[in-house]
């Protein structure tokens, strides 16, 4: 990366990756493991925004990867990481549970106090939650840009893949996206 | 195409993935520098806030959790000698409600039939049994049977209950990891009831038992949990505190709501309708001429899971 930029790259182990989906994908457990732990993060980090509580984030992950697993023989590389198809499921896993409890992510929200951490936590909850009750304001698909492209470090294409939205759609929407988020931060 | 969407959008696509310092790339675009850097700021705002983790007592044995769901999941799905042959038109069909029942009826049956020895051996198994798999999975198929969300508050309390009846065991075994484990899915238990019992479509009476079970439940594991913490090893004990804290914020939150339904009709807090419903003018704040209203584009692409049917039999 160039001096002054300010995104760090994340480099993806591919050879590493690939040859453990394919174990994965034979039902070897322990590659499966593995994935788990190399993407826990990212898949957490895109249901916490979605759903604003860690508990409930920390469910909904390995419920994700629950599902990856039952779904993982008929996985097929199709020119975009694996981590997409994992995030495609969270987002998929996310809409379901909301379906079912009748809950949409809102403006409601903002009134509800964000469930803390929980005691000893490392993270640093309160800027997320600040960039969560922006992000609030949002439709749902401007969140699922920002989210994707800005905190998963998602490519543009990866981003279409996952939202089935051509690339001139997703200009469109991260360009509202920002400045409704911009506006957003300067009003809070 | 606006010329200022497709700035921003190769301004990004320069600096985030092709590592372009931000004065370089803005530097393109002087005409449009006022509204274009604004917003690749706001970009690099969000990629730089620190974003939130798994908490540690989630992370430490998420693998070998999983991979316990894992194996549980396997046992249901596993064919063990054919018993679906019995029904096959049940074997052929693909839904998950057919699934289910196909469970919970051949399970019935091996009761009838084996005298339920197994099912109550699986009901008393802790995590280092090798019918512990099997309990996890009754537990699964009696909360896919629930049909209100009072009873399936009513399961996971008495699955809340065991968890802290497993951990007591198993700190009191000197097995304090394994205890740590389970703590984390007792704060994820005790979570979920509260939503249930809020959520659920059952009266006001209905939902105030609950509350009140429920409240009286979490104080007797705060007691059995303090105990737990102090059996276990130093390093396995914030696990147990977030045990603790989960429970104690499911009472905080089963006494406000108690107050809530005890209050006289009519003082009852009004509910915000979602915006873009009826939302009366004043209570919607900057952003009505911009929201999309609709839903997220579903993944219609994506393989749900759709398991076999098979037989949930672990004998």
């Amino acid at each position: 990366m160039g001096e002054g930029c300010p995104f760090t790259s994340k480099v993806e182990g591919m050879p590493e990756e690939v040859e453990l989906v394919r174990r994965a994908v034979r039902r070897e457990a322990e590659a499966f493991a593995r994935l788990y732990e190399l993407h826990l993060d990212e898949v957490f980090r895109y249901v916490y925004y979605k759903t604003g509580d860690t508990a409930e984030a920390e469910d909904l992950t390995e419920q994700v990867f629950l599902k990856a697993w039952e779904s993982i023989d008929r996985f097929q590389w199709r020119g975009t990481p694996f981590r997409a198809w994992l995030l495609r499921l969270a987002h998929n896993l996310v809409v379901d549970r909301w379906r079912g409890r009748r809950e949409t992510l809102s403006l409601n929200d903002v009134q509800s106090a964000p469930t803390p951490g929980p005691e000893g936590q490392a993270y640093k909850t309160l800027e997320a939650q600040e960039l969560r009750q922006a992000l609030l304001s949002l439709s749902p698909e401007q969140q699922q840009v920002l989210i994707l492209r800005f905190v998963e470090d998602l490519s543009y294409q990866e981003i279409a893949s996952i939202m089935g939205k051509s690339e001139g759609a997703l200009r469109v929407i991260q360009h509202r996206a920002l400045a409704n988020l911009r506006k957003a931060m300067a009003e809070s | 195409m606006k010329a200022i969407e497709r700035a921003l959008w190769d301004c990004l696509i320069e600096i985030q993935d092709k590592g372009r310092p931000v004065e370089e790339c803005l530097a393109r675009y002087p005409e449009l520098a006022d509204e274009l850097a604004p917003l690749v700021h706001t970009a690099t705002m969000v990629h730089q806030v620190p974003h939130p983790e798994p908490s540690p007592g989630f992370r430490s044995g998420a693998s070998v959790r999983l991979l316990n769901r894992i194996q549980a999941w396997e046992t249901a799905r596993s064919s063990p000698g054919g018993a679906m042959r019995w029904f096959p038109w049940l074997a052929r069909r693909r839904s998950w409600a057919v699934t289910w029942l196909a469970r919970a009826m051949i399970a019935m049956i091996c009761v009838a039939l084996f005298g339920g020895g197994v099912v109550l051996a699986a009901r008393e198994s802790l995590p280092d049994s090798p019918l512990y798999g099997t309990k996890l999975v009754m537990e699964q198929v009696q909360l896919r049977l629930a049909v209100t969300e009072g009873t399936r508050a009513t399961l996971l309390m008495g699955f809340a209950d065991e968890r802290v009846r497993e951990m007591q065991a198993l700190a009191a075994k000197g097995k304090g990891r394994e205890a740590a484990q389970l703590a984390v899915q007792y704060a994820k238990d005790v979570t979920q009831v509260q939503k249930s019992i809020e959520s659920g479509p059952e009266g006001n009476g209905k939902a105030l038992e609950l509350l009140l079970r429920f409240d009286a439940q979490v104080r007797r594991h705060e007691g059995a949990l303090d105990r737990v913490r102090q059996q276990v090893p130093e390093e396995e004990r914030p696990a147990i505190n977030e045990a603790l804290e989960a429970s104690r914020r499911g009472q905080a939150k089963a006494r406000e709501a108690i107050e809530k339904r005890k209050s006289p009709p009519g003082q009852e807090k009004r509910e915000t309708p979602p915006p873009g419903k009826d939302q009366p003018p004043g209570q919607r704040k900057w952003n009505s001429s911009n929201r999309e209203r609709g839903h997220l584009t579903v993944m219609s692409s994506v393989n749900t899971c759709r398991p076999t049917a098979s037989v949930m039999l672990s004998i």
